[in-house]
């Protein structure tokens, strides 16, 4: 595995693991800070369908499906995406997915978040996937930092 | 391949397949399929095909990456700020 194919990320947060927990494994939650809405909960072996929610912006509303593989309370949850837009009423599972893990054990001062996301060498002409998702990433970074610097 | 590339600049099939333990039809193969990926460039520079490596697939999936793990970053600290409330 190259440092092409992974993304990790480590972050302690102040809130008991129970906290942190809910924040990840309830979909509405997850939606509150993700940016997205889903339209039930994560349950294991099963696709969700969600759409981005940013309002005013240009990819508002895009649907995106994601399949849980696994739930641990309190430990682990993980799930599959895919790196490309894919109709969430079309036959989207046997498309290409990256695996996103969340890791979660007590820190001193809170819970430790670990979190991976892995698959983009696997990705057939992942070069032009991953364009499409960077490009929302980098046009919503510009939206975020335009909105704090408004609110500053 | 692709690190004799990087690192010897353009090259021959014949200098690519010296050494290499594969025959001189699989290297061009390869090259093809590089190619084709855009991976590599090949031009003409006398007699000989040379091929180069082509930096700007890798350094834009590099990138690419980058900007993903950036939006995971501001998710995350969206995701602290929430919980921490």
């Amino acid at each position: 595995m190259s440092d092409s194919d992974r993304i990790e990320k480590e972050v302690v947060i102040r809130a008991p693991r129970s906290r942190v927990w809910a924040a990840i494994a309830d979909s509405k939650e997850f939606g509150t800070w993700f940016h997205c809405r889903f339209e039930g909960a994560f349950e294991v072996g099963r696709w969700v369908r969600a759409a981005i929610t940013e309002p005013g912006a240009e990819w508002d509303g895009v649907p995106f499906v994601v399949y849980v593989e696994r739930v641990e309370p309190e430990h682990h949850l993980s799930f599959r995406w895919h790196q490309h837009e894919v109709d969430p009423d079309g036959d989207f599972a046997d498309e290409p997915t990256t695996l996103v893990t969340f890791d979660l054990e007590d820190a001193a001062d809170g819970t430790l978040l670990r979190i991976a996301e892995s698959g983009f060498d696997a990705l057939p002409d992942g070069r032009a996937a991953r364009e499409r998702n960077a490009g929302g990433w980098e046009i919503q970074a510009q939206r975020i930092s335009t909105h704090v610097e408004g609110e500053a | 391949m692709l690190k004799r590339l990087a690192s010897e600049g353009p090259l021959s099939i014949q200098t690519l397949t010296q050494g290499s333990g594969v025959t001189r039809q699989a290297v061009t193969k390869h090259l093809d399929v590089l190619a084709h990926a855009g991976l590599v460039n090949d031009r003409r520079d006398g007699r000989e095909r040379l091929f180069e490596l082509d930096a700007e697939p890798l350094a834009r999936a590099r990138h690419d990456l980058d900007a993903i793990s950036a939006g995971w970053d501001r998710a995350l600290e969206r995701l602290r700020r929430q919980v921490e409330e």
